[in-house]
């Protein structure tokens, strides 16, 4: 069976509907990202936070009343969708020991609500010189990944094509993020190894159709380099597509059946999978086309 | 077709080598905890204490082969999944020479390794990670008693007490000082009608002390006062001595006990000691906890720990007894003075006992650990921690499978729906992709974390683009009017190259993400570089062959895609 028939869609001759589409959400996420930003977690603001489940339902008025015992009334609460609070304290200024909060933690618990037992499900505790090494180590993954592919690129294809791929990940990427900062997704190591794969996710696909176009310009020499660029993107448009669906399959299904911290995760790739697919039929090649048209390289009429 | 058979054996080969290595992984999480249930059940019903002996040395026999199987190359579950506790410690190099803060984080890691191999936790991993640091991993165990034998220095110190004449005296003195160098206000006694009405509770209104002052903080009446003070003034009254320092008696320092109950109600107490150890007891021939069977009534019942030096202390603890008959001699652990017995004797036999406020045992058995595996050469902090419950693991666990499990599932339908007699070639590639990609992360021993099983799960949504990509080029060439042959062999050789630029790109951000180095990340980096690089062999390699064999074999004259 067939979901697209061989098709022959005008993708380039409209290529400023879609320039004017994609313009529209990346200034979008752009303004997002400057003016709402994201909450952080732990890894990247350094604190601690523990979650706790109680045995039986416990009022977060109670828990708030139990932190204040303890001396940490600016502790943050909040409460799961399964009944568990999630307790989020900032970072010391002068820290020892990590590990003291949630110990001290667990004996307030144990004394403020002694009739109802209670399990801590999670502690995360970064220190503030582990939390700015982890800032620089991410940063530095994501700038040599970045590089990595460039290289990879540039190398494997001509200047336009890779200035296209890599326009089409920047543009991704600050979709994705976009999406992220829109919807109140905490970033966490976890969320950056999701924008990575998508990353690379972008670029796969963006390499698909470059290396249809350049296979095609060999051998088809009678039409434009406009045509050559919609018969390639139309060619590779099943393809696009279904590679698309089946990836998707998997995250939609992580992002609804998944334990909470995959679905963050699940949702940077599923959002990050149907921009890229969308930038690599829209984009990617309609980019090229509109350098070419305006700079004709000097080997075309 | 020219061979084939080498070709239909180096797979098999593959495949066998692959489930070898999957074998002892596969007995590990799929059959033992099964046996292990029924065992536990058996030695539930066992009615006679025969029967139970029985199960329980097959329990033990069970228990030998589990740990076996961790000594081979096994699929580890990252602690994510199994819970447990993650730290990672910072030597505190502060008080060290350069010599020592040098060897220093080796030092504090074979202690804790000690601890922990006495401790008895399956699993550790302890190992040095970048500048300095330790990582200590452990699956399944309580955390406050994990951290309390990692982090406890073990200092273990014999001084001498000062008697309590002495400690008032110069407790009065530091008062006196204070309040001449203004930290505490001398006026306040004078301008307050009635110090009784600021006292503490259970201070004589009409004792000396002035409220603030140090020796109001003691508990008692008139000349009786008790060298205690209550325990939540601790921080208050050691801030005070501190801020007094320069004051205390020449070559003595103050100590607290621990929290004892008292008359008074919680309270520690106070000590002078002397500065100098009289010995240090770095040197333990060994410690053991035992039910204390001394004459005090309160301490019946309640666990003691058990030391005895080796040669060299014992010569110097008779020594420092037999000088010092009639004084008391404090156990000072970590700075806490455990006790302070009064000399009776010269003690020759290098015996001593560690008095506890423990109903349980758990705190004489992890203290006798500690004192056994010997001082940390620095305090140890934790500055990173990621511990997760058991219950949440498991949680994790069974949605993280579910998920994967419904996404696999949708997708190997969708091929098979889509492609016909192709999908069934790509979901075989598929399921031969997960199979080699279990073993492989067994083979390198990897850790599968929550990401991990999110990245196996995305290799699957992945896996097929390769075989998509050769799908579509192949029903293009067929559409172009080509034999069956042809097509598959212009389709695989036209879409080889694409495959391998789209792949080389993602392989290149997995790698980027292992060096972030966060477990959980790298996880999920290793998953998915190691799932790219099968994806690329077995669409390229497997599909082709299986392709080619059947087109070969059959003499199909239509391939319908």
């Amino acid at each position: 069976m067939r979901l697209i028939r061989y098709t022959r869609i005008a993708f380039v001759s409209n290529r400023r509907i879609f320039f004017v589409i994609s313009a529209i959400l990346v200034l979008t996420s752009v303004f997002l990202l400057i003016f709402k930003g994201f909450r952080y977690g732990v890894d990247f603001t350094g604190g601690g936070l523990v979650q706790v489940r109680f045995a039986q339902p416990v009022r977060i008025d109670a828990v708030r009343a139990a932190l204040s015992a303890m001396g940490e009334p600016g502790a943050s609460i909040q409460q799961t969708e399964t009944g568990d609070f999630l307790i989020r304290v900032k970072p010391r200024e002068k820290t020892t020991d990590e590990s003291g909060f949630s110990s001290r933690l667990r004996e307030q618990f144990a004394v403020s609500f002694p009739n109802i037992s209670f399990e801590v499900l999670r502690d995360e505790a970064v220190g503030p010189r582990i939390s700015k090494e982890l800032q620089s180590k991410v940063l530095w993954a994501v700038v040599l990944g970045i590089i990595g592919i460039l290289i990879y690129v540039s190398f494997r294809f001509d200047f336009r094509f890779g200035t296209g791929a890599v326009l089409a990940l920047i543009h991704d990427t600050l979709i994705t993020l976009g999406f992220c900062s829109l919807f109140n997704k905490e970033i966490t190591t976890t969320l950056i190894a999701a924008i990575l794969t998508v990353i690379g996710y972008s670029v796969n696909d963006s390499i698909v159709v470059s290396d249809r176009i350049r296979e095609d310009t060999k051998k088809i020499r009678k039409e434009s380099f406009a045509e050559v660029c919609n018969l390639a993107i139309n060619r590779t448009l099943n393809r696009t597509v279904i590679t698309a669906l089946t990836t998707l399959f998997v995250t939609i299904a992580l992002l609804i059946l998944a334990s909470a911290e995959i679905r963050d995760f699940a949702f940077a790739l599923t959002v990050g999978i149907i921009i890229g697919t969308y930038s690599s039929i829209f984009i990617v090649a309609n980019l090229v086309v509109e350098w070419e048209h305006r700079f004709p390289s000097r080997r075309r009429r | 077709m020219k061979g084939a058979r080498i070709k239909i054996a180096i797979w098999l080969v593959v495949f066998v080598i692959a489930g070898v290595i999957l074998w002892p992984s596969f007995q590990l999480y799929v059959l033992l905890p099964g046996q292990e249930r029924a065992l536990k059940q058996r030695l539930a019903q066992a009615a006679t204490s025969a029967d139970s002996q029985a199960v329980m040395s097959e329990i033990i026999e069970f228990n030998r082969r589990k740990a076996g199987l961790y000594e081979k190359r096994i699929l580890h579950l990252g602690l994510d999944l199994v819970g447990g506790m993650h730290i990672v410690l910072d030597v505190d190099k502060s008080q060290l020479t350069e010599e020592e803060a040098k060897r220093a984080p080796e030092l504090a890691l074979e202690v804790i390794r000690n601890r922990i191999d006495q401790f008895g936790v399956f699993e550790p991993t302890i190992q040095k990670t970048d500048k300095g640091r330790i990582l200590v991993q452990l699956p399944g165990v309580d955390r406050e008693r994990a951290l309390n034998i990692i982090k406890q220095p073990a200092h273990l110190t014999f001084q001498l007490v000062e008697e309590k004449a002495k400690v008032y005296d110069a407790l009065k003195t530091l008062d006196e000082r204070l309040q001449a160098s203004g930290v505490l206000k001398a006026e306040s006694s004078q301008v307050l009608p009635s110090a009784g009405a600021m006292a503490p509770q259970g201070m004589d209104s009409t004792g000396e002390a002035a409220p603030g002052t140090l020796l109001s903080y003691l508990r008692g009446e008139g000349d009786e006062l008790d060298l205690m003070i209550p325990a939540g003034d601790t921080a208050v009254f050691s801030s005070l001595l501190e801020k007094g320092k320069e004051f205390w008696p020449q070559g003595y320092e103050f100590r607290f006990g621990p929290v004892e109950s008292e008359q008074y109600g919680k309270v520690v107490r106070v000590y002078l000691l002397k500065s100098e150890p009289e010995l240090v007891g770095t040197r333990l021939r060994r410690a053991e906890p035992a039910i204390y069977q001394g004459a005090d009534l309160e301490r019946a019942n309640t666990w003691v720990v058990n030391f005895e030096l080796d040669r060299e202390g014992a010569a110097k603890f008779a020594q420092v007894t037999g000088r010092n008959v009639g004084r008391r001699l404090a156990i000072v652990l970590d700075g806490v003075v455990r006790s302070a017995p009064r000399i009776q004797e010269r003690i020759p036999n290098g015996r001593g006992q560690i008095t506890l406020n423990d109903r349980r045992g758990d705190k004489a058995k992890d203290l006798s650990i500690v004192l056994n595996s010997g001082a940390l050469p620095a305090p140890v902090q934790v500055v990173e921690e990621r511990s997760i419950g058991a219950s949440l693991g498991a949680d994790a666990i069974r949605r993280g499978l579910i998920a994967g499990a419904v996404g696999a599932v949708v997708v190997i339908l969708f091929m098979l729906f889509y492609y016909g007699v192709g999908g069934v070639l790509a979901d075989l590639a598929l399921f031969f992709n997960i199979f080699l990609l279990l073993a492989a992360l067994a083979a390198l021993r990897a850790t599968l974390t929550l990401p991990g099983l999110a990245g196996i799960a995305l290799t699957i949504g992945m896996a097929v683009d390769a075989n998509v990509l050769v799908f579509e080029r192949i029903r293009e060439e067929l559409r172009a009017g080509k034999t069956p042959m042809a097509a598959v062999d212009t389709g695989y050789a036209r879409a080889l190259v694409t495959i391998i630029d789209a792949n080389a790109t993602t392989i290149i951000t997995a790698i980027a993400l292992y060096f972030i180095g966060s477990g959980p990340v790298r996880g999920f980096a290793i998953t998915l570089a190691v799932g790219l690089v099968l994806n690329v062999l077995t669409a390229v390699f497997l599909t082709r062959f299986i392709f080619d064999f059947f087109l070969a074999r059959f003499e199909v004259k239509t391939l319908r895609i």
